[in-house]
């Protein structure tokens, strides 16, 4: 066995579902809603509905992870904070940890490459 | 790929209604972009139900979230109140009886003659929840605005529908032999219900010479304690009973024009939906045969006469019966009848020719004239 049990804090700090997929839209930049519906349908093929949307943009603003930018226009834009972009960060690294295990044992047991 | 830079306004009620669902704190701080949204969204897919569930669901779940009570309802004392709430909600709800079902298959439509002054005999079958006991308190007719009020002399039950076909004058003579015959007074005793009732109504009327519809009667009884308010109505004319000195052979024609113009005024008052009928009134008494667009009568034939054609505005006496029709005009395919009850108010009421010609008499309100017709 090579993996090591990762600290519960740690692990629970991790994004994922649409909260990983709006972290990622707003690495390279800015968006509002719309923008990021449009954008994560079109890099990972999933359509977030509104409800879902709007309440993990509220609880990743809620938690820091994202900041609303001041805008005259009704759609509000938002983009990724300094913590936003450590959290995304942690779950990739986390997220290719696991894919590096994964592939690990397949090749040793499927000698899949 | 459309551009999702364009979000259009005319969704905007749409996407504002979709928002009373999210609490005011949060309609305050996501309120205007969360609309921009979705007037984008519609602007895209104008119909989605899972959307539309999607966005009510959140707004429910962060109402809870707000008031704390999502974490509540999920803890043990949550649960174990939430427990005992439902229980003395069923338990409510069980302990509380819920009114009977009555419901009424009289057809009505008949015309007759009775000595006046004097009571007759009026039927109106109605079926019931099996089990059903209740006291009736109390039994009113209703009339046709315009026509004198019959009153009631008194209700009986008989057990089964299909009893006394006739009954004749009120009060109703026990048949000897057959107890099933015998009527059961209906005012004031608990009474246990068939499935299948007929209540017996003795109506008393005053004036000689005059007509006295009855449209159907009010019924005031008792269930459980509980004081409840029925309406039996015949489904498709009011009965009209014609006050005669003596029993008299042939049909006067005083009866015959004046029960025809009861069926009319009173399909005429009447607006579509106020009553529950089976079928428009006077059906088979009263169809308009005008069909030429020059005229501005609405003229009515007896189908069982079929040459005795009569204006409505000739029909309606209002010396006997306190209806004037003050004016008929046709307009688009509608007829506007204006109509005086009792020297009172003019009422309004509108006749769609082509609802008349399939036989019908059937009156709107103004407000709810139908389109008309090409």
């Amino acid at each position: 066995m090579t993996s090591q049990r990762r600290p519960r804090a740690e692990v629970e700090g991790l994004l994922s579902g649409a909260s990983f997929y709006i972290l990622t839209s707003l690495a390279d930049g800015e968006k509002h809603g719309y923008a990021l519906t449009k954008d994560i349908e079109g890099f990972a093929g999933v359509r977030i509905a509104p409800g879902t949307l709007y309440e993990a943009l509220a609880r990743l603003e809620g938690r820091g992870l994202i900041e609303a930018v001041p805008s005259q226009d009704r759609r509000r834009p938002y983009r990724l904070s300094g913590a936003g972009a450590s959290a995304l960060d942690a779950t990739l690294r986390e997220q290719e940890r696991l894919v590096a295990e994964s592939r690990a044992r397949l090749r040793r047991s499927w000698s899949v490459a | 790929m459309r551009s999702d830079a364009v979000a259009t306004s005319r969704y905007g009620a749409r996407a504002q209604r979709s928002l009373r669902w999210y609490p005011r704190v949060w309609r305050e701080r996501y309120g205007e972009e969360f609309c921009a949204h979705l007037e984008a969204e519609f602007d895209e897919r104008p119909w989605s139900p899972r959307r539309g569930a999607n966005v009510a669901l959140h707004g429910l779940v962060t109402r809870l979230q707000l008031q704390r009570l999502l974490r509540w309802t999920v803890g043990v004392t949550g649960l174990a109140a939430m427990t005992v709430a439902v229980v003395l909600i069923v338990a409510a709800v069980l302990a509380t009886p819920s009114p009977p079902t009555l419901t009424a298959t009289s057809s009505g439509g008949g015309t007759f003659t009775a000595d006046a002054p004097g009571v007759t005999t009026m039927t109106f079958g109605f079926g019931a929840r099996p089990g059903t006991v209740l006291r009736i308190l109390s039994v009113h007719v209703i009339g046709v605005p315009g026509f004198p009020l019959a009153t009631v002399a008194g209700a009986d039950f008989a057990a089964v529908s299909s009893d006394v076909i006739n009954p004749g004058p009120w009060p109703m003579a026990e048949t000897a032999n057959l107890s099933l015959h015998n009527p059961v007074p209906a005012l004031g005793r608990t009474v246990a219900l068939a499935r299948h009732n007929t209540l017996y109504v003795g109506v008393r009327v005053a004036r000689v010479h005059h007509v006295y519809p009855v449209v159907g009667v009010r019924v005031v009884y008792l269930d459980h304690g509980r004081r409840y308010t029925t309406t039996m109505l015949n489904r498709s004319a009011p009965d009209v009973v014609c006050a005669v000195a003596t029993e008299v052979v042939a049909m006067p024609s005083w009866c015959t024009i004046d029960s025809v113009a009861a069926s009319a005024v009173e399909a005429a008052l009447y607006p579509v939906g106020s009553v529950t009928r089976a079928e428009p009134l006077a059906l088979r008494y009263v169809q308009a045969i005008s069909q030429t667009a020059q005229s501005r009568d609405l003229i009515l034939q007896h189908p069982a006469t079929a040459t005795e054609l009569m204006s409505i505005a000739g029909l309606v006496d209002e010396r006997l019966t306190g209806v004037a029709i003050e004016s008929v005009s046709l307009s688009r395919g509608v007829f506007h009848v204006a109509v005086r009850v009792g020297g009172r108010a003019i009422q309004h009421v509108c006749l769609p020719r082509d609802v008349i010609q399939n036989g019908g008499v059937v009156g709107y309100p103004p407000s709810n004239c139908p389109p008309p017709s090409n």
